[in-house]
This record gives C-alpha cells, structure tokens and sequence, in this order.
C-alpha cells in the first residue's frame, strides 16, 4: 500500500522547499555583498568574539604607531635644537681657547666676548624653542610657560618644573617623548664631573690648579677643601688643607709646597702649578649641577678679567680653565641627551615595526576568522540557485498532475 | 419487482450520500484540520426465503473522520515545541544582530573612546586632542543608551506579544470550553453518532492552543477534553475555561508576568509555563533579554566607576583636582531603580540599592523576600539558591552583600511575603552619561609633582607619583597646594626627615631609607595614605640631598594621568577582575550569539519533527484530490448502476404488463 500523499501535503512541500532554497540563496547573496562569512554572532559565536579581539588588537596597534609618532616628532625636534646647542658650545669653547692665547690683547677678547655674549642669547633662544603647536619643548610639564627668562641682572631662571612627558609606544613600552629644561640646561656637574677646583680671584701668586681627581674612593671624605698658602717660620711655602665641615687636615708642622708634587687628602689628588703667594688660596669641592648659562657667563666674566700682571694672569687662566672645564661638561651633557634621545628614537623605530607586524599578523588572522571564501560563496551561489530552479519547475510539473484534468 | 426497485433505491441513497462526503471533502481541501470523512456501507439485514437469504440492499452505516488519536496527539506536541524555539529564536537574532552590528555594538566606541585617551595623552595640552576626546565620550554614552534603548525595546515588544498571546490563549480555551459543550450536547443527544465537523474543529483550536503554550490534553468520558498548563494548572475543565492574563506590575519593572484568572482569585504562573510561543518568549526573556541587560549594565557602570575614579585622582587644564567624568553611578534616583517592590507587597518597607564594587558585580537580578515570622530577609539568586539570610535592619539600616552592592532599608516596615526585585546593573545602560562637559575639566595630569634641587649630589630619583585620594586634607585645606608643603631631606644614604616646606619644622624625623629600590617616602614616614599621594623614590641619595613636594600648578603638559586613564581599558576590570571591558563585552557577544545558534538550530530540528508528524497526520487525514476524483467516478457509477437497476425493474414490470 502506498503512502498517501494529501494534496496540501504536495503543495506545501512545494512552496516550503522553494521558501527554504530562496532563503538560502539570499543568505549567501548577503555574504558575497558583505564579504563576510559572519553576519550576524550567531553565524559564528566564537569567531565573532575572536574577531572582536583581533580587530582591538589592530586598533590597539594604530593606537601605538601614532603614539610612536607623536613622540617622534617632538624627539626630531629636541635632537634639533640640541644639535644647534653643541654647535654654539663648541664655538664658544673655540672662541675661549683663542682668548687664552696670552699674545690676544684686552681689545680682541673685547671682540670675542661680544660673539660668546650673543652666542649665550641663542642658547635662550633655542632653550625656549617652541613646538608647531606653541607648546615650550623644555618647561617639563608647564608647557605653556617660556621656560628660560633672563632677568635684570642677567641671570638665567628657569620657569619650567622636572616633569618628562611619557608615550606608550606598545602595551609595555613607554618612551619619554621629551626632557625637562631642568634636565638638559640645569642639571649639569661642575669641574671634571667629580670634583671643581677654582682659585681665590684675589690670589697674588702664579699658581694654577689643576684637575682633581678621586684616588682612594676608602678614603673618600665629601667636603669642601680649602687650600691656604702660608710661609712657616724657614720663609717655606707651606699649606693647611681644610674641610668646611671635617676642619684641618695637617696638623703643624704643616706639609711644604712642592710644584712637581700632586697634594693627596681624604682620597682626594689634585696638583698645583706655578708659585702661589702667601695668602693665596684655592678650593677643591665635590661637582655641583650648574646651569649651562651660568657656565657661559662664567666664560665671559673671566674673559673680562685683566691679564696684565702674572698674578692677574693666574687668576684670569684659573677662571678661564674653570669655565672651559665646565663648558666641557656641558657639551658632554647635552651629548649624552642627544644619544638618549638617538636609543628612543630607536625604540620608537622598533616598536613601530612590532606593531606594525603585530597588525598585520592580526589582520591576517582576521581575515581566516571573518572573510568569504568568494569561490566558496560563489560555488554554493549557483548551487542554491540551482536547487531553487528545480524546486519550481517540479512544483509546476507536480501541481499539473490532476485527475480532474481527466473527467 | 418492487423488491428490485427497493434495493436499488437503498443503492441510490448510499452512493448519494458517499458522493456528498466526496463533494464534502473536496470542498474542504483547503479546511484547516480538517480530516477527511469516509462514508460507511453496511449490507441491509437480508430476507430469510426459505433456507437462503435473499440481500435487501444495503444502508449507510456512519460517516466517519479518519483520524489517529495517537498522530494528533504528537502533531500538537511538535507544534508546541516548535513554537518554543521559533518564538525564542526571532527575539535572539535581534539582539544577536544588535550586539553584533558595527553600527550598534559597543566595541567600537570603546576603542575609540580609549584611542582618544591616548591622543590626549601624547598631547594633555592640546584644545582639540581634548574635544575629540570628549566627543568620543558622548558617542561612547550614546552608544550605551541606545543599545540598551534597542534592548528595551524588544523587552517591551516582548510584553505586548505576551499580552497577545495569553487573551488568544484564553479566547482559544474559551471556544474550546465551547466546542466541549456542543459535542457533549450533541452526543447525550444522538444515538452514539459523532459530531464528525465539530470535532475537527475542536481539535483544530486545541492544536491553535498548543502553538501558543504547552498543554497537557485529558480526555474525558463524555468526549470533551480538559486542558491544563504549565504543572497542571486548569485552563479548560468541561465547558469551563479559565482567563490568562499579562501583569506589568507584579515585577514591579517592565517585565510582565503571567498570570491564570479563576474567579477572583489569580496564581502567577510566569515561572511554570513551557512549550509553545508563550514558554519561548518566557525562555528568551530569562536566558537572553536579562542577561543583556545586565552584561550591558554591569559594562557601563564598571566603564563609569573605574574611570571616574582614575578622573578623580588627576588635575585638569585649570590646576584644579578631577572631577567625575561620567555621571556618578550612585544618584539617588539610579539607587532607587536598581530595586523593585512587587504591588501585591503590602508593607511599606523602601529600599535602595547603592553599588559599592563594580569589579564584584554579577550579571544576576535578585529576589528579596521578607519573612515575617522569622523576621529575616532573603536575597535569592536568580537560579533561586539562597544568597543572603539577614535580619531586617529596620529603617534606616543597611545590608552589605557580597556581590558588590548594599540594601539600604530607607523607611517603612515590611509585612511577611513581601518581595522586591533588585537589579544592580540593569539600567545601567541606561544611566550612564556625560558630567565634564568642558575639554579644560579633563584631567589628565596628576596634582602633585616633585623637585630636586640642583644641589643634589647623590644619584637618587623619583620613580613615581602615587595618588590615591584627592579627597584628604592635604588637598583640600588650600586649592593649588599641597597643606602641609613636605620636603624630604636626606641626612645619611639611608634615612631622611619629612620637613614642613615652609616652616621648616620637622614633621617625621629619622626615616629608614633603602637605597637600590622603590620607597614610598611618604608611606614609610606614616604620612600615607592619610596623605592621599606618595612620591617612590629610587637609587642612592646623598646625605643633604632634597626632595620637595609640589602642587602641580601650569602642569598643563602632565600626561601622567592620561597614561593611567589609558591603561584602563588594558586593566581586567571586570567580573571580580577576570576580564577587561572589551572582553565582557566579546563575551557577551559570543554569549548572545551562541544561545541564537543553539536556538536557530533547535528550531530547525523542531521544524523537521514537525514537518514529519505534519505529514503523517496529512497522509491519514489528508484530502488527496485525486483519490476523491476517483471516488467521484466510482460513485458515480455506482449511483448509475442502481439507476440502470430501477430501469431493468422497471422493464421487468413493463415485461409482464405487456405480456398480460
């Protein structure tokens, strides 16, 4: 017996498979417009919550790249302006060791001075430079305030705070996109670095001092030394050290002055060339920062001094030596932010490249989770259409049968 | 002869009547439920004529439906069925499509928002860095808004069809209580004949019903049925049928329930319905709806709370300490939402919800109920367990719970059975907005920043700021400074005085310092966090080394706190920190779309169930047009034959006049 087959039966299976293939059809249509194979979560719920997570990582990557180049911009523009500062500190090195020359007269240094003086106000200048948006580069976080004003009696202040401006240039990564005025032009160590010797300007000898240097760090004793000349009762040149803090070194009979001899106290070494006078004295203390302005000015003030007498020479040599030691400090300053600044830009280079690689590899993985397969889409197209096609012609075929037809 | 004429005339009859069944059921083709009739011959009791029978024709016995109990019966199971999935499946793909769309989900506002974060902290300083910053805010709240706006929407297109659905649900048990009447009438009345047509449509509206909830069927002696729902609750007893009804306040929030009317007296029965559309639409409400609210909420507040928190600590363009970012999540009005008295509660007890730890939020919506007799309150689950058992603490009293949030028992006294509905994050959503309006108030600098003097001598630095309360006097007693100003001092590498910046006076003298690794100068002064900041410095100090305290005024290019703000969307902030806020939102989204996956395909499996046992019931009851044209014919002849009968009697007769 066969299966009885009610005639709504045959039209609703007609039109349901029809319905079903049209659905079908449109649903892939869908996906070949979009180029997604997900529509909707629900066509693929993990994969739509991985391809949110795939598409926050490529965001989170463009994030950083701009992030890399926003510092980077303001870096070019600090590696810019220092180079500018080591150009003018060299030329004032150079313009102070001409002037050391003992053969120039009051007159040339007169004209040297002019130059450092208004190499001195470039340095402000570049100190105040100003990024494109009229934020000051070194006023640290008071960006809005110039940060280095000269006042009446020609000091240099600085307005700016310590704050250094940080970038995240990746998840882990933060790159200081800047450095405080404080840091480049304030805070720089005086002398050789460890310590400054200077000489009493109203000293009437001929001695110079020269560098100091840490020999015995054991015995190291922070404090300020002052050097006293005196004749003892032979008419020798003898000499008390004395610390500020810990008081004399020698007790009498007190050490004698030897020129071709280097002092040593409390691991402390330094010599002193020439013949100090009684009364002379001179001072070896630990470096302190000094600011790069009042290095400069250090250099004119002791330009200005007279050279006429020997002992005038001395002292004006012993401030001059001062101001060049210092200005040497400054130039290797500014040359150890410069390559800071180099190993950050490095590192914004590099990271650049991760995220770089980081997006693509993302945008890949994207692409596997979310895009259509078209070849795929395009088969399963005509394969629906198809399906669709026979569906009608038999619902046609089928609903022609009738026995009525017949009778 | 007249014999002859009498059993044609009985064939006449029966074929008129089986052609009037045919005629019945070719008309009826297209009669939703109707099952086809077939006309029941049956021999006339021959004549005995000696010791053989003699035939005397033949009569209609009945005219039956050809029906299977058994087919009918599972019909209406799978129809039931179904309708479950069909009706939780079309509330799921909108959602699932909501949640999904670029245009509309969360996901992208959030990157956006957390993109421009960034941009401001590359530049803090920058006016328009700032704006697209707060632009992105506004998108990132309207985005919030109007998902759970859309969300909304299904919830109440969700209660107008519940509404639809229970009147049809009792306007189907009403005629079904009808037809119950009817049949018994006719079959006290009739000699055992069934009322073929009226039974038909009987079991048509009884298939009606189960399309719209799942019902237990009973047949009854007397050929009516009674119908029960949900665990066995009446909706049609004989010729009685009961009202179903929606009611939008029991909940006491946009949520109808289900309630069954009889008489005066009415039973909610939202939690017992399954089956048919009713139980679907019930199902999706509780498995999808809620939950998406609630994800969405919890979202936005943990979004709200965590930044406005971080906002806080920070200084803005003015110099002048962070505000709120986003509306604060606790107003009163947003308290008294989260919670819910059902209108049949009869004290007066009010309650508000404050929440305290948006990293503790669940997902759930609470039922808290009042017992008097014990004088307890109740906090269930949403899965019914218990969570809490407190006792009432009166007006004015509080209750902490573990999950994040307290119940603050503001006024009135509660009577036993009350019960409250508490949402902690539902509206969420809804309540999130934006307070800064003004790009100089975001504040992506931190107020307090430090200096070391130039004549320091040691290699000692500050690793960081740390602000954890910009509440504390050393705030708030002078705007744009720190009370008291401290100062650091080093008096060997090792240890250090906390000094009065102005006074000079020493505030903590003789504080151990290691050198080589981070200390909190403050913290180890035990200054902080009474302080509300602390500064961790690092490396080897000298001794007479300083460290000074400042208020971070004209810092306008701080970025410290952008960088923190930033960071957040990084921060597993979420879930008792299980998950960031872009990941509960791609698990709400995986969540959503992987119960619409389920429901897609369970309604397509239900689908081809139902079109199996539509089948079987067609292939019995169905009307096959052809079989009736046959019929027809075959009928037909039948009805000629007899005809051509009476014609022979009828010549018989002549026959035998003509031959007299």
């Amino acid at each position: 017996m066969p299966i009885r087959i009610s005639t709504t039966q045959t039209f609703d299976q007609g039109t349901n498979s029809i319905l079903e293939n049209q659905s079908k059809v449109n649903e892939t249509k869908l996906q070949l417009s979009k180029g997604t194979r997900i529509l909707k979560p629900s066509d693929d719920p993990i994969g739509s919550a991985v391809a949110l997570d795939l598409q926050k990582q490529i965001d989170n990557s463009l994030q950083y790249i701009s992030n890399g180049q926003v510092a980077e911009t303001k870096l070019s523009v600090e590696e810019t302006t220092l180079a500018n500062v080591t150009d003018i500190l060299q030329r004032i090195r150079d313009l102070s060791l001409q002037a050391a020359n003992a053969t120039l007269n009051e007159k040339d240094r007169l004209a040297i001075n002019v130059e450092i003086e208004r190499r001195l106000d470039e340095l402000v200048g570049l100190a105040n430079t100003q990024l494109s948006n009229g934020e000051y580069l070194y006023s640290g976080f008071k960006s809005n305030v110039k940060p280095f004003t000269v006042d009446g009696t020609g000091t240099v202040n600085y307005n700016g705070d310590q704050g250094v401006h940080v970038v995240n240039v990746n998840t882990s990564v933060q790159v200081e996109s800047g450095n405080s005025g404080d840091e480049v032009f304030l805070d720089i160590k005086t002398g050789n670095g460890s310590f400054v010797t200077s000489a009493d300007p109203a000293n009437m000898g001929t001695g110079v001092i020269g560098n100091a240097v840490l020999e015995d760090p054991t015995a190291y004793l922070g404090d300020v030394y002052t050097v006293d000349f005196s004749l003892n009762g032979a008419g020798s040149l003898q000499y008390q050290i004395t610390g500020a803090n810990s008081g004399p070194v020698y007790t009498a009979p007190l050490p004698l002055f030897d020129e071709d001899a280097k002092i040593s106290v409390n691991g402390i070494a330094f010599s002193i060339s020439g013949f100090p006078d009684d009364g002379d004295s001179f001072t070896v203390e630990p470096s302190f920062s000094q600011d790069i302005f009042t290095t400069v000015q250090q250099v004119i003030n002791a330009l200005e001094l007279p050279t006429d007498t020997s002992s005038q020479q001395a002292t004006f040599l012993n401030a001059l030596n001062l101001g060049i030691q210092n200005l040497d400090q400054s130039l290797d300053h500014i040359d150890e932010i410069r390559a800071s600044v180099g190993s950050r830009l490095n590192v914004i280079d590099s990271e650049h490249s991760i995220n770089e690689s980081l997006k693509v590899e993302a945008e890949s993985a994207l692409s596997i989770v979310k895009d259509l397969d078209y070849a795929e889409a395009i088969t399963a197209l005509n394969k629906r259409t198809l399906a669709l096609q026979a569906a009608q012609q038999s619902f046609v075929q089928v609903q022609n049968l009738s026995l009525f037809e017949f009778i | 002869m007249a014999e002859l004429a009498g059993i044609a005339l009985s064939g006449l009859k029966a074929s008129q009547t089986a052609l009037s069944t045919t005629s019945h059921n070719i008309v009826n083709v297209d009669t939703d439920g109707y099952s086809r009739q077939k006309t029941g011959m049956e021999v006339r009791t021959p004549r005995q004529l000696g010791g053989s029978f003699v035939g005397q024709g033949v009569d209609v016995e009945s005219i039956y439906r050809v029906s299977n109990q058994y087919v009918v019966d599972q019909l209406r199971r799978d129809v039931s069925s179904f309708n479950t999935f069909d009706a939780y499946f079309e509330y799921a793909v909108r959602v699932d499509q909501l949640l999904g769309d670029d245009s509309t989900a969360i996901t992208p506002s959030l990157q956006n928002f957390f993109d421009a974060v960034q941009d401001v902290a590359n530049d803090p300083a920058s006016i328009p860095n700032r704006q697209v910053l707060l632009s992105n805010g506004e998108a990132l709240v309207n985005r919030f808004n109007t998902v759970y706006e859309q969300v909304f929407q299904t919830n109440e297109t969700l209660n107008i069809e519940l509404e639809a659905v229970t009147s049809k649900i009792t306007q189907l048990a009403d005629s079904i209580a009808t037809y119950n009447e009817s049949i018994q009438a006719v079959f006290t009345n009739n000699t055992g004949e069934l009322p073929n047509d009226l039974l038909d449509q009987r079991d048509e509206a009884v298939r009606q019903l189960s399309e719209l909830v799942g019902i237990q069927v009973l047949p009854q002696d007397n050929l009516s049925v009674s119908i029960f729902v949900g665990s066995g609750q009446p909706l049609v007893i004989g010729n009685e049928s009961f009202a179903m009804e929606t009611n939008a306040t029991l909940s006491g929030v946009s949520r109808d329930e289900v309630i069954l009317r009889s008489g005066a007296s009415t039973q909610n029965i939202s939690g017992l319905i399954s089956g048919g559309r009713l139980g679907g639409l019930l199902n999706v409400r509780q498995e999808l709806i809620d939950p998406v609210f609630n994800e969405l909420g919890r979202i936005a507040l943990v979004v709200s709370d965590t930044f406005n928190d971080q906002h806080q600590l920070g200084m803005d363009l003015d110099n002048q300490l962070g505000g709120l970012f986003f509306s604060d999540i606790n107003t009163p009005l947003s308290e008294a939402s989260r919670i819910a008295a059902s209108s049949s509660n009869v004290g007066t007890a009010s309650i508000s919800v404050t929440v305290d730890d948006t990293s503790l939020l669940s997902v759930d919506d609470y039922r808290l109920r009042y017992d008097g007799g014990t004088g307890n309150y109740t906090l269930y689950n949403s899965d019914n367990t218990v969570n809490a058992v407190f006792a009432d603490p009166g007006a004015g009293g509080t209750f902490v719970t573990a999950d994040g949030f307290t119940l603050n028992f503001n006024a009135g006294v509660p009577v036993d059975g009350d019960e409250f509905r508490v949402m902690p994050t539902r509206y969420g959503a809804f309540g999130m907005s934006m307070e800064v309006n003004n790009v100089r108030q975001i504040a992506a600098a931190l107020p307090v920043v430090t200096n070391e003097p130039l004549t320091n001598t040691g290699r000692g630095f500050v690793d960081e700021v740390v602000i954890s309360d910009t509440t504390t006097a050393d705030f708030t007693t002078t705007p744009f400074a720190l009370t008291p100003p401290y100062r650091v001092e080093f008096t060997s590498p090792t240890s250090y005085d906390v000094i009065n910046n102005t006074t000079n006076a020493v505030v903590v003298p003789g504080v151990a310092f290691i050198p080589g690794q981070p200390n909190g100068l403050l913290q180890q002064a035990g200054l902080f966090p009474a302080s509300g900041y602390d500064v961790v410095y690092s490396g080897s100090p000298a001794t007479n080394d300083v460290v000074e305290f400042n208020y971070n005024n004209g810092g306008v290019a701080d970025n410290r706190n952008a960088l923190l703000l930033g960071n957040l969307s990084l921060q597993r902030t979420v879930a008792n920190g299980t998950v960031t806020y872009q990941g509960a939102y791609a698990q709400l989204v995986s969540g959503v779309g992987t119960r619409t996956n389920d429901a897609g395909v369970s309604q397509e499996a239900a689908e081809t169930i139902l079109s199996q046992s539509q089948s079987q019931w067609e292939s019995i009851s169905g009307v096959n047009l052809d079989e009736e044209a046959a019929n027809l014919i075959r009928f037909q002849q039948s009805y000629q034959a007899s005809a051509r009968v009476i014609q022979v009697s009828s010549e018989l007769f002549d026959t035998i006049i003509n031959s007299l």
